[in-house]
């Protein structure tokens, strides 16, 4: 039997359509606006959406090899993200629904990024540590009072994708989640900077702050490589507490920053000192895309969730904690 | 050959029971974790000890009681060992309202004398002769915010029934000036909801 869903992602710079198999992921389709040193500019971002959206709808049917009546639902992504890119991703679905007499269904972003990763790591209870440009957070299931996402800490000011960006930015690379300053890093040797780690909790703007001011001062690879140690062992030290206090014995690692090789080398060390399992997906997953949404816009399909007419609407601030977990 | 025996690990420290000079002691050892280069491995154990060091100090200094600090090195503090039992241990049926109007005037004396514990539960209480002890003040900070003395409470909270808790409260009320503004911040992060579970499980005694 065939389960055929269709979803699509447009919170941010990435345009992706993933097509989902009972489980299996058929196809991943995307398009990537070119972020310039100047960010993103929301608007431009939508239009670009809006131009590519049926030519990266016609990839992926072509990818997994279906037609547009095979399909039995459509999922996108309601938020969190940047409202005019959500709005594309939101009406392509609803028209999809609306033409293909089929139930539509809104998913949450962060969500989407910890069940791809644990999906294909065939966990099963994970502590998830999310890193993304907006996001740094702690998140494991809790069943009180409803089960839902529970985020044991988190950044209190900025996401660590942010913060490595503006540092990029400041010494004028290009920001890409951290890795141009990976780069940097390589040949870098520690100077002191501010650790700030409270209990699961973590912030980042004071780092930030002592790395961008130290730029022509100190050697660019050793601002850039302290910057990153202490940024990522403050992140692995929040974990292991998490992991220490709920008990839990898996670790899923996603998320646009996931996908940094030292950030996983630490959390691989960590974990195999406490026995922990491990698991981080593929890039193609940790970066933003259309199959990580269509996979639990299944899981809504499979737990019979009725959705109301005016809950297919976008959220900017989307809260991973409000959602209910049905699975 | 002296007799080290290792009786809990938590997430950064290891406790082992020590025989000092005839003298029952624990000794708190920060472990290397082989994920943080040597660097900033080295600053936060020693920044962490000695902290922690200060704190428990400065607590029995001020007539707060804690373990004495008997001696302190690069990465460890020995610690007198209080040969009684955890609250966590002992049971509830054991317990009694006195006891907890007790532990609240406690964490008002640890309050007022600028610190907060940062894992008040009864894992970290100890009853030795008719008295409370306070341990573990590893995550503990100099701090006088209403925020931070309110999620002591908030910890206590979830560890016991409302019975004790309210004499809990009873005994932290108790001639204190800033009950009311510590309160209303409680008040204030129960709703925002986030902190329910946020202490470690404390693995150490």
């Amino acid at each position: 039997m065939f389960l055929l869903i269709l979803a699509l992602e447009s919170s941010a710079h990435t345009l992706g359509v993933g097509i989902v198999d009972n489980g299996k992921i058929i196809a991943n389709s995307k398009q990537m606006y070119k972020i310039t040193d100047k960010g993103m500019i929301p608007a431009r971002v939508a239009d670009f959406h809006a131009k590519n959206v049926y030519k990266v709808i016609k990839d992926a049917l072509e990818q997994a090899n279906v037609r547009l009546s095979d399909l039995d639902a459509i999922g996108y992504t309601k938020g969190p993200g940047i409202g005019p890119c959500l709005h594309v991703g939101q009406l392509a679905a609803k028209h999809l629904g609306l033409e293909l007499k089929l139930p539509v269904y809104p998913v949450n972003h962060a969500i989407a990024h910890i069940e791809v990763t644990k999906h294909l790591g065939k966990l099963k209870d994970p502590i998830a540590l999310y890193v993304s440009g907006g996001n740094s957070q702690i998140l494991g299931i809790e069943n009180t009072p409803f089960k839902h996402y529970h985020i044991y800490g988190e950044t209190f000011d900025i996401g660590v994708g942010n913060m490595l960006d503006n540092f990029a930015r400041a010494a004028k690379l290009i920001p890409a989640w951290g890795s141009t300053v990976a780069k940097v890093a390589e040949s870098g040797n520690y100077i002191d900077m501010p650790y700030s780690v409270k209990g699961m909790d973590f912030t980042f703007t004071g780092l930030q702050t002592n790395a961008v001011k130290r730029i022509g001062k100190e050697k660019l690879e050793d601002i850039a490589f302290s910057l990153q140690e202490t940024a990522f062992s403050m992140l692995t030290e929040a974990t292991e507490r998490a992991l220490m206090l709920t008990g839990k014995k898996e670790l899923v690692l996603s998320g646009g920053v996931a996908q940094s090789k030292r950030l996983k080398e630490m959390l691989e060390l960590m974990s195999k000192s406490h026995k922990i399992k491990f698991y981080d997906a593929d890039n193609q997953f940790n970066a933003d895309n259309g199959a990580m949404i269509a996979l639990v816009a299944e899981k809504m399909y499979n737990s019979d969730l009725k959705i109301n007419k005016n809950e297919l609407n976008i959220d900017q601030k989307y809260k991973i904690d409000k959602v209910k977990i049905l699975w | 050959m002296v007799k080290l025996t290792k009786i809990s690990e938590g997430s950064e420290a290891d406790i082992y029971k020590y025989n000092l000079f005839g003298l029952d002691c624990i000794i708190k050892y920060r472990r290397k974790k082989n994920y943080l280069i040597d660097n900033i491995d080295e600053m936060l154990r020693l920044k962490r000890t000695k902290k922690e060091a200060k704190i428990i100090i400065h607590a029995n200094n001020n007539k707060i009681r804690v373990p004495s600090v008997l001696l302190i090195g690069k990465y460890s503090i020995y610690m007198e060992y209080i040969n009684g039992i955890s609250l966590n241990q002992m049971g509830s049926d054991k317990f009694n309202k006195k006891m907890f109007f007790n532990i609240g005037e406690l964490l008002k004396k640890i309050h007022s004398n600028g610190i907060v514990h940062n894992d008040f539960t009864i894992a970290n209480l100890i009853l030795y002769k008719n008295l409370i002890y306070v341990i573990d003040f590893g995550l503990s900070e100099f701090s006088t915010a209403d925020e931070e003395r309110a999620i002591d409470l908030l910890l206590m909270k979830n560890s016991i029934n409302k019975n004790f808790y309210d004499e809990f409260i009873k005994g932290y009320k108790k001639s204190n000036t800033f009950f009311k503004q510590v309160f209303s911040k409680l008040e204030n992060i129960e709703k925002r909801g986030r902190y329910q579970i946020r202490t470690l499980e404390t693995k150490e005694r």
